[in-house]
């Protein structure tokens, strides 16, 4: 049977995206038979999926998870990479430490499942290597370790146990094969709860619906309930339909069983709830103003299609770390995001991959942004405004999501296409994506440049990252105006940043060290930071004077701001006065 | 804000009030000529700045001042003001009045107080020149001396900031030493002649004034008299009354 899985909400369409994904994966590695090849087929509305290739997901659905996230693959990489560096006699101290600790670790789980005598026994040998001399050795032991984590069943149980709580676990409850009492299941206990609790509903559904249609008698209908005795859907239906006629069943299944909420033709006999999608999802018991007419049984209606989409999700967002606050008070945390927009199906499927292949190569977020974007032509200019990224972190058990979208606005879309090569100088990557996600949220990220600013202050760091972060938040500003030629308002700023470099090299001239330059800076900072134009401006011409040199109207800007806003004055001139290592910088910036 | 700039100078005339009044217009239009016509272009408009001059160890020889050093403090709330004056006086190091020759020297930035509480005592850096409507001087004693300083004030902030006093002022002179000065314009010498003085009654001296702590602010700033961009009303705070 043919069913039409339409595009909708983000969540179904990255449900979709996964599926989709999972489904060629599993074709082209030859999980899936090849009679079903066509059996999922892009539209431009969504998909088109056979319901006869249901049975054979389960297994590409791990598969795919497995290599996607196989420790082996990751242990390996990472070991590759400390033989390279304990090499070095040098590093030899600290690399063996961190060998010594990231074997122990992760063999100390395998021995968990499986006794592996060879494994102890590295274990115990890896304790005696302490000297450089035993370079040749250790490698010996990695192999042999490596070999150990390469066996399927090892990597298999290891991944599973990685996959489920930091991945799966932020997208659903404690479900089906997630539940903790599930853990102990092999490979092939997850795919049989996959398919016992996703499969055979979506199946059973299916056959109903067409059941309805088709039945021509009520005896019909009964015996079709009665041979699904076992799903309990039906087991209550049955009891409400037992004396009706062949009409009034359907008059009752038409008025009394609601239809799903994300695909709207199907029956729903499941509940959106945080177990089906934890980001968003409420519980059912706990959110009784979220129910509608107080109907507590099925307040938000789902369908097992959409149940099964959704649990595809992972596989269709791309998963990244991504650090959070600043400074001391970073947290990493796991987010997984996805590219929107209002086209055809086939467009969000190419975008999401080319989104997350980007981030596989960690490619800065701006980066992405402007690839997306540049393949969106200008005709399409809708397009162009309906573009936006979603990216969330869930915490199933402290019920928390931070959700975020991006939009991207016409202004803001031409601008990457310009100037978002500009933001590589940006450095480092942290206070990039922290600028680049700001400005797509609609906020001001002037907040990120003080923070930046103060960090170059405390850690002497090379200033022209603050400048272009300057300089483009003010081009920016401008082309929310509608200003598209850069090329005064660029020298305004840049005049700016001279001005601070001169003055810190007549600091320096006549004290001779930088700690007054520091102690100016932080003034400044904090002055511009608090929006005080008048200690600002107090402070600088007090510098000016003590330098006996003229002050440029340019600072005017900072009291009427014609030309440019205080922040701006304020920062590039900070950012000039930092600038110590600026010759190297501008052949960089030139460059 | 206050700048404080030297001048290297032998002597310098009797009106040396107008011969600085002359510098800081020379300084503006070096600075900006736009910023200059837009200051100066109507002739009764008060501008946002108050000054003193210092003449160190000075010596009357008739019509003219020996001294060893001439020192200006200027006073204003107006940031732009104050960066074409001082860009003005950067530009140039050597200034001519009438056949006098200043030189000038480092240009510094003066302490400026912050003024929180509602009565401040302030001394006067130079003299406060208070007239009525019929330009005669009325002394600190009069009855009606209150009622004209607060005349005065309400038309300095309105002038620079667009509101008058936020409340009525309460003046009580604690010392004052009547001073008259000699001066002179050049309207005045068009029609008296050089020989001629134009003499302005004014007071030195400290008094206590109460009134809205924003008001007194600006009034520090801006200065409080006749003739403030002339040289006169500049206001050093002595004492603040908590």
């Amino acid at each position: 049977m043919k069913v039409k899985l339409h595009m909708g909400e983000w969540m179904i369409n990255m449900g979709l995206v996964g599926l989709y994904r999972v489904f060629e994966y599993g074709r082209k590695n030859g999980i899936i038979s090849d009679e079903y090849k066509d059996s999922v087929t892009v539209k431009p509305w969504g998909i088109e999926l056979d319901t006869d290739v249901l049975p054979q997901l389960p297994k590409a659905y791990f598969l795919y998870l497995l290599e996607e996230y196989s420790v082996a693959r990751r242990e390996c990489e990472r070991l590759d990479s400390y033989i390279e560096q304990v090499k070095k006699e040098e590093n030899f101290k600290n690399v063996v430490s961190s060998i010594k600790k990231s074997i122990n670790d992760t063999g100390k789980k395998v021995l968990k499942y499986f006794p592996y005598p060879s494994l102890e026994d590295v274990l115990e040998k890896l304790k005696d290597v302490k000297k450089a001399e035993h370079v040749s050795q250790l490698i010996g032991y990695i192999n042999e370790f490596k070999t150990i984590i390469n066996d399927q069943k090892v990597n298999e149980k290891l991944t599973l146990n990685y996959f489920k709580p930091a991945i799966l676990r932020s997208f659903f409850g404690q479900v089906s094969f997630l539940n903790v009492a599930k853990n102990n299941l092999d490979f092939d206990g997850h795919i049989e709860e996959f398919y016992k609790s996703y499969i055979v509903p979506v199946l059973n559904d299916l056959i109903f619906e067409q059941a309805i249609e088709t039945s021509r008698s009520s005896e019909e209908m009964n015996a079709f309930l009665e041979t699904h005795n076992d799903y309990q859907p039906f087991k209550q239906l049955k009891r409400e339909v037992r004396k009706k006629t062949i009409e009034e069943i359907r008059e009752y299944v038409r008025t009394n069983i609601n239809k799903c909420l994300l695909f709207n033709e199907r029956v729903a006999f499941y509940n959106f709830e945080e177990m089906v999608f934890s980001p968003i999802g409420v519980a059912k018991d706990n959110a009784f103003n979220f129910s509608w007419h107080f109907d507590s049984q099925q307040p938000k209606p789902l369908s097992s299609l959409a149940k099964l989409v959704l649990l595809f999700a992972p596989i269709g967002s791309t998963i990244y770390y991504k650090s959070e606050g600043i400074n001391e008070q970073t947290e990493r945390r796991l987010y997984a995001g996805f590219v929107q927009t209002d086209a055809t199906f086939a467009e969000i499927l190419q975008k999401n991959n080319h989104f997350s292949q980007l981030k596989k190569k960690r490619e800065p977020f701006n980066k992405i942004v402007s690839q997306l974007v540049q393949s969106v032509k200008k005709e399409s200019e809708y397009t162009v405004d309906h573009l936006f990224f979603l990216e969330f972190f869930s915490d199933y058990d402290s019920k928390k999501t931070h959700l975020h979208y991006y939009h991207l606005p016409m202004y803001l879309a031409h601008y990457f296409k310009q100037h978002a090569d500009k933001l590589d100088y940006i450095k480092p990557y942290d206070y990039r994506e922290q600028f680049v996600q700001y400005v797509l949220r609609g906020a001001d990220p002037v907040y990120v440049i003080y923070n930046y600013l103060r960090d170059c202050i405390k850690n002497e760091r090379s200033t022209i990252g603050p400048y272009i972060a300057v300089q483009e938040r003010h081009r920016i500003l401008q082309f929310k105006k509608g200003v598209r030629d850069m090329s005064t308002t660029d020298k305004r700023v840049s005049a700016l940043f001279m001005q601070g470099r001169e003055i810190r090299e007549a600091i320096i001239r006549s004290s001779s060290s930088e700690k007054k330059v520091t102690s100016i800076a932080y003034r400044l900072l904090n002055a511009a930071k608090a929006g005080n134009r008048k200690n600002f401006m107090d402070t600088l011409l007090r510098i000016y004077m003590s330098a006996d040199r003229p002050i440029s109207p340019i600072f005017l800007n900072a009291l009427h701001e014609r030309d440019l806003d205080f922040a701006t004055v304020a920062n590039a001139f900070i950012a000039g006065l930092l600038a110590n290592q600026y010759k190297e910088e501008q052949e960089e910036v030139q460059a | 804000m206050r700048i404080i700039c030297s001048f290297e100078v032998k002597k310098i005339p009797l009106h040396y009030r107008m011969m600085i009044v002359s510098i800081l217009k020379e300084s503006i239009r070096a600075s900006s000529e736009e910023y200059y016509e837009r200051l100066y272009a109507q002739e009764n408009a008060t501008k946002p700045f108050v000054f003193s001059p210092f003449l160190k160890n000075f010596r009357f020889k008739g019509d003219e001042i020996e001294l060893d050093e001439l020192r200006v403090i200027i006073s204003s709330p107006d940031y732009e003001f104050l960066l074409h004056v001082y860009n003005g006086l950067q530009s140039k190091k050597r200034f001519e009045y009438k056949g006098y020759e200043l030189i000038r020297g480092k240009t510094v930035m003066g302490d400026e107080k912050k003024i929180t509480s509602s009565t401040v005592v302030f001394r006067t850096l130079s003299p406060l020149l208070v007239e009525d409507e019929n330009k005669s001087p009325i002394a600190p004693d009069d009855k009606n001396y209150e009622k004209h300083i607060n005349y005065l004030a309400d038309t300095i902030l309105y002038e620079y900031r667009g509101t008058g006093l936020c409340r009525p002022l309460t003046i009580r002179p604690i010392r004052f030493k009547k001073m008259v000065i000699k001066e002179s314009n050049h309207q005045f010498t068009e029609k008296y002649g050089e020989e001629q003085h134009l003499y302005f009654t004014a007071y030195h001296g400290l008094f206590k004034v109460s009134g809205d702590p924003a008001d007194l602010q600006l009034i520090y700033q801006l200065g409080l008299s006749k003739r403030r961009n002339q040289g006169f009303g500049m206001l050093e705070v002595e004492e603040v009354k908590g």
